[in-house]
């Protein structure tokens, strides 16, 4: 492999008994918005990184061509089928994650939320994470911003959707939408965030950090599976895995990579099933469990006005009025299909109703949850389950009504609310609604906020990884992406995974590599 | 047929879609997406797009996890056994006529099993209006979706 390039594993030959070999002082598993950061942190402070990416590599000119359904099929992970399964009366819940190089970052529409000051107070004060305040984060937040050129949405680029949804909230609650702010830079707002910026406007890890990275040495293999962390004695050593280069691009060849330290970023998904599967964070039996996902609602009022709500950013405004119900709002918009495969009716009714989209405004609510979620491994595959709070449940009925309320003060005839099933709904039939009895497998449900696997702790009997981000089991194997934040944030969490992935890198840059 | 060796023939195979599984999801989307008739009969979508989507779904399945794949699988199963049951219909989906599966279907996404209905209808819905003329005729005209890279 040359220096500083992405090599696919897919394209390397086989040669039967001869496994491909690398040697690093660093090598990440991930290349998303945390393993990008560590990987560009590392290398251009002269240490020899290698990247190991499950992913294919689709360069931004091939992504941004793609149709949606063809992202979902290249770019998602699972294409985009994962589900977290509900327990008890909790939903079931399409998870969204990316794969590939530059990971969940080339999927996100771009919202940049400092991790809140409240939660940070409960890291630091409450949780013993002393260095984690709003004081102790600026540098790193700071870092990030200036590297992925973080940005307020102009009010000019919000869309007539999120225009209405925000008349409707200041006539319902006296309130004002918020602008978002976003990763982007010569963004029009053509709104295909989700699928990959088509103009490489949306500045995801692939064309900011990692262009650093490898103008810094690093070598990137995608289509690449590790299956676990090597370890001797109490050191991590390196990685093993299989490159996807079998027939139908299943997992052949074997590889290693011997380094003298381990950083996993594969996501809050992935990284607590190569750390169990290495036998790693059964100490404190925490490895896997406490996932939040930030659960998501999708809300669409329909107007006799035409709103074109797809012509505007994807995400430009939120708001945060409701924080105290534990419920952020976040403007939105998605592909008609996505918007008529959650319609009620079938057939002719059905149609009908798809032909509504040109007037139809969409907004989203997302709960600030409590740690109900765990991944694991049943006979070698991957289970992710999720069990949502007493309290996290019992705010959904009043979202479901509260985001009606807004769309009908803003001058919706009717609303459609995530309930399977349910016909839409107008004022009058919205107060005849018996929502608190609604079953928790009949509301649609969905996520891209994965957090908090591997969390950060104080102590090996409760969390996973130290405030460094090194395992409380194995000496220099790190961990750093979404999965060790210790609890759900409340808002999008993109930038604190890439704030916290720089914390953790500069904590590396200081640290002596083992000899 | 173990259940190892159906998961493993799972994951070898070269198609998304069996021959059963393409008659079912062909049964499926000319109910969901087909416009109102003469008197109470419906009107399927063309063939050429439904073929068009069934390959497009093929594709996509092709490339989903083992794990995925048997799920949309067992729910095309479920709509396509018990919708019928519902409607007191001793046979599966494709054994009835267009307006027939609509009803069924009707029924069957107010019933219990309604989830199983929400994965197949959420994953045809996404393929079907990437169709430019499925796009056009629900008066959507985002180009940077339909034509990625025209902007």
């Amino acid at each position: 492999m040359s220096a500083g390039a992405i090599e696919r594993g897919r394209d390397h030959a086989h040669v039967r008994g001869k496994e491909l070999e690398l040697d690093a002082d660093v090598v990440v598993v991930g290349s998303g918005a945390g393993g990008a950061v560590v990987a560009a942190t590392l290398a251009e402070a002269g240490q020899r990184v290698v990247v190991i990416e499950e992913g294919a590599h689709i360069p931004p000119e091939t992504y941004s061509k793609m149709r949606p359904t063809e992202s979902m099929r290249h770019l998602w992970k699972d294409g985009g089928l994962t589900v977290a399964i509900g327990l008890g009366d909790t939903p079931v819940v399409n998870v969204m994650m990316g794969s590939g190089v530059g990971g969940s970052s080339l999927l996100t529409g771009g919202v940049c939320f400092r991790t809140p000051d409240k939660v940070l107070h409960e890291w630091s004060s409450v949780m013993g994470l002393t260095d984690l305040t709003p004081r102790g984060m600026d540098a790193c937040f700071e870092s990030v911003e200036r590297s992925v050129h973080v940005e307020e949405v102009p009010i000019a680029m919000r869309s007539r959707s999120t225009t209405l949804f925000g008349e409707g909230l200041r006539r319902a609650h006296g309130v004002e939408l918020k602008s978002l702010r976003r990763n982007t830079k010569g963004c029009n707002g053509c709104g295909r965030c989700n699928f990959g910026c088509p103009h490489g406007a949306k500045m995801s890890v692939d064309i900011t950090y990692l262009p650093r990275a490898l103008a810094a040495g690093t070598h990137v293999l995608s289509d690449a599976l590790v299956d676990r962390v090597l370890v001797k004695g109490d050191r991590a050593v390196g990685v093993s895995g299989r490159l996807k280069n079998g027939s139908h691009g299943r997992p052949h060849t074997p590889f290693v990579v011997r380094a003298r330290r381990v950083v996993v970023a594969a996501g809050a998904y992935a990284s607590p099933l190569l750390l169990l599967r290495s036998g790693i964070g059964r100490l404190s039996g925490q490895a896997g469990r406490n996932l939040t996902l930030h659960p998501g609602f999708r809300f669409m009022g329909r107007f006799d006005e035409p709103v074109h709500g797809w012509k505007g950013a994807l995400q430009s405004a939120y708001t945060d009025a409701f924080e105290h119900e534990g419920i952020t709002c976040v403007g939105l918009f998605i592909p008609p299909g996505a918007l008529a495969g959650t319609m009620p009716g079938i057939g002719p009714e059905h149609v009908s109703r798809a032909e509504t989209i040109p007037n139809l405004a969409v907004f989203g609510g997302m709960i600030h949850d409590d740690a109900g979620g765990r991944v694991f491994d049943v006979l070698g595959r991957p289970v992710m389950t999720y069990r949502m709070s007493r309290k996290d449940r019992s705010v959904i009925p009043g979202l479901l009504r509260r985001m009606a309320r807004i769309f009908f003060a803003a001058g919706a005839r009717e609303v459609i609310l995530p309930v399977l099933g349910l016909a839409p709904v107008t004022p009058d039939a919205l107060d005849a609604l018996d929502l608190e009895h609604v079953p928790g497998h009949m509301l649609e449900c969905s996520s891209q906020h994965l957090l908090g696997t591997c969390r950060m702790g104080t102590s090996g009997h409760h969390a996973v990884v130290d405030l460094d981000g090194q395992s409380f089991e194995v000496r220099d194997l790190f961990v750093a992406d979404g999965s060790v934040l210790p609890t759900s944030l409340g808002v999008n969490p993109q930038l604190s995974i890439m704030a916290m992935a720089t914390r953790i890198a500069w904590k590396l840059r200081e640290r002596r590599l083992a000899s | 047929m173990s259940g190892k060796q159906t998961y493993e023939r799972m994951r070898e195979r070269d198609e998304g879609l069996g021959p059963w599984s393409k008659r079912a999801v062909t049964a499926v989307i000319e109910a969901v997406f087909a416009r109102a008739g003469e008197g109470l009969e419906v009107t399927p979508p063309p063939a050429d797009r439904v073929a068009w989507v069934t390959a497009e779904l093929d594709d996509t399945l092709a490339r989903a996890s083992g794990r995925s794949y048997a799920i949309v699988i067992l729910s095309l199963f479920v709509v396509s056994v018990v919708a019928p049951l519902l409607s007191r219909r001793f046979t599966t989906l494709a054994s009835l006529s267009p307006s027939e599966r609509v009803h069924a279907l009707e029924r069957f996404e107010r019933s219990a099993f309604a989830p199983s209905l929400l994965a197949v209808k959420a994953l045809l819905a996404v393929h079907y209006y990437e169709h430019p003329d499925a796009a056009r005729e629900v008066g959507y005209d985002g180009a940077c979706m339909l034509t990625p890279g025209a902007q």
